[in-house]
């Protein structure tokens, strides 16, 4: 240590390098891995593990817990967290993730100035959105379609035929890689997009929680109390933390609370469904103009 | 692709850059080879933007850069031959050295990135330090590991922004050290700098930028000989010096003689006509000539005149 600061450059004869060099695939699986342990705090101290740790705790206790009580119950203790209900039940968490680990992924890249060192390497504005979006994407998908998948091999090897379960409940199975599928692409897309607008990540993470919680409240509060306004039932698709929970209601044949807005708005689950996809395009739109406006 | 390539590495035509009304840099045309080219400027002179243009950060208003031949807007290709160390620290702090160079190993798709970052950083003297993170490194270590990354991929040409700035004396001189060294091997490499002592000491060429303009390029002794309107010091020790200042103010050449003991200070419009004539001049008189040097050949002169003369 203290000869390496008195100092010595040693020639190792830099020369050229002709060895074998792997494509596209290989530079993008780079960022996408390093945008995953960034999420996640893998390889960083303890501090960044707090917050995404915890909330896979709280996306994968119930699935583990319901799933342990069946264990020691057995097929009595029924189905009490159904593929659906569980989803209502981690839709916080779910929103909580995408609101972290959206702007971990893109603020650091501009508040730390290395965006001309990423851009200057054989990577396109293109690869570098793709591989942002897959890394959220898996790291999304860990919290919005994993533990469902726990979840129905849970049950399934906890049914008393597994065979049986597998028969009369199939067709779970694809309802939850639907439903996960979507979510974890709205979620992703809408998450990117707000990062992609402020190079500070609280500033995004409270951007996109105020957005979603908000506009939710708001539209609630307008709906019940302007009980004359004739367009009233259109603003359920203002309500955004409703929305996901209404497509999800629709994939697994679950109704909407009594009295709530969505059941009183009377839409069907194609329209939720619309309505996400549409975010999605507009999130993924405003995505891709900001990443082709950054100035390294 | 580079390595079978024998025009200039560097080429820029006639690129110009604005934003708006503001004009960063004019009709820039030059050509660089293999060696270190400094590129100088005071600030604001438009380094920076001529490098982004160069590294393909900045679409240039007006104008074309080849690098290899090659334009390099829209072909990231090229960037597997190029090697970039911009300005500032631009690091991911909670990184640790090894990890930031092999990620810039896969980001150009070396198929063995582990110890192609350890070749690299062993070259910029880097090993002992490659588990530390790289927030708790001094400024001349973080602008090494910087070079670490944009050579990992050994290119042939590397382009450095302000690489010295905040450095140590001794931290510039193992820097230049190892910039000669990767010179040594081939690289063409552009350093930009307004430290003219370093630069001296560093390239071969250099190009100086003021107001956004070419003011200067090529080897600096030869502008120096060009400037033949900016009148150039010598002194000269002799054994009579009084004796000889008459002839030497006689000479057409000469602007000014100055005594003081032994040593005479000259002003001369021409060193080659001011040194033929000076040993004639000495020996017609019997004086004994003991020292001849001139004293404004530094690139800190060359470069005050360019600025001051724009």
């Amino acid at each position: 240590m203290t000869e390496m600061r008195v100092g010595a450059i040693y020639d190792r004869g830099y020369r050229h390098y002709d060895g074998p060099r792997e494509g596209r695939s290989r530079r993008m699986r780079a960022i996408v891995t390093a945008g995953v342990r960034r999420c996640l705090g893998l390889k960083r101290n303890w501090k960044t593990k707090v917050v995404p740790f915890a909330l896979l705790v709280g996306a994968f206790g119930p699935v583990f817990a319901f799933i342990g009580i069946r264990l020691l119950v057995g097929e009595s203790v029924g189905q009490f967290l159904g593929y659906g209900r569980y989803l209502g039940i981690v839709a916080l968490v779910l929103l909580l993730f995408a609101a972290t680990a959206g702007p971990e992924l893109l603020c650091p890249d501009r508040r730390q100035h290395v965006l001309a060192l990423v851009f200057t390497r054989p990577v396109t504005r293109a690869d570098y959105l793709a591989a942002k979006l897959a890394a959220l994407l898996l790291v999304i998908g860990l919290v919005a379609l994993v533990p469902l998948l726990v979840l129905f091999v849970g049950n399934t090897l906890t049914a008393p035929r597994a065979a049986t379960y597998l028969r009369e409940h199939g067709g779970d199975l694809g309802r939850i890689l639907f439903a996960g599928g979507v979510l974890t692409v709205f979620y992703s897309a809408v998450s990117l997009a707000v990062a992609s607008l402020t190079e500070r990540r609280s500033l995004a993470t409270a951007g996109l929680l105020g957005t979603f919680l908000a506009s939710t409240v708001v539209a609630n509060i307008i709906f019940f109390t302007a009980t004359s306004f004739s367009g009233r039932r259109w603003l359920t698709f203002l309500a955004l933390q409703g929305l996901p929970g209404r497509f999800v209601e629709w994939v697994f044949g679950t109704a909407a609370p009594p009295g709530s807005m969505a059941a009183e708005a009377g839409f069907t689950g194609p329209a939720y469904l619309a309505a996400l996809a549409v975010l999605t395009t507009l999130s993924l739109a405003l995505l891709a103009w900001r990443i082709s406006r950054l100035q390294p | 692709m580079s390595q079978a390539w024998t025009g200039p590495v560097v080429e820029l035509r006639h690129v110009s850059k604005w934003y708006g009304d503001v004009v960063a840099v004019a009709d820039l045309s030059f050509a660089l080879g293999s060696g270190v080219t400094g590129l100088l400027g005071p600030n604001g002179a438009g380094k920076t933007t001529t490098l982004k243009a160069i590294t393909g950060l900045l679409h240039p208003s007006q104008g074309e850069v080849l690098l290899f031949g090659r334009p390099i807007s829209g072909d990231p290709m090229l960037y597997r031959a190029i090697g970039v160390v911009p300005d500032g620290d631009r690091l991911y702090p909670r990184l640790t050295v090894r990890s930031y160079v092999r990620l810039h190993a896969e980001l150009h798709g070396l198929s063995r990135p582990g110890p192609a970052a350890d070749r690299a950083l062993a070259e910029v003297g880097m090993e002992a330090l490659a588990d530390r993170r790289l927030k708790g490194l001094s400024k001349g270590e973080r602008q090494r590991t910087k070079v670490a990354g944009a050579i990992v991929h050994q290119p042939s040409l590397l382009v450095l922004d302000e690489p010295m700035t905040g450095m140590d004396p001794g931290q510039r001189a193992r820097f230049i050290e190892l910039i000669r060294l990767i010179a040594d091997a081939g690289v063409t490499v552009l350093v930009s700098s307004h430290i003219l002592g370093e630069v001296e000491r560093l390239a071969s060429q250099i190009l100086v930028l003021v107001g956004g303009r070419l003011a200067a390029s090529g080897d600096f002794h030869a502008i120096r000989d060009l400037m033949d309107d900016q009148p150039r010091t010598v002194v000269v020790r002799a054994g009579n010096a009084r004796a000889l200042a008459p002839g030497l103010i006689a000479m057409p050449t000469t602007v000014a003689v100055e005594v003081d003991g032994d040593a005479i200070q000259a002003r001369t419009r021409s060193v080659e006509a001011f040194a033929t004539e000076l040993p004639r001049l000495a020996k017609a008189q019997g004086i004994t000539l003991r020292e001849i040097l001139t004293t404004d050949e530094s690139l800190e002169q060359v470069f005050r005149y360019l600025v001051g003369r724009r």
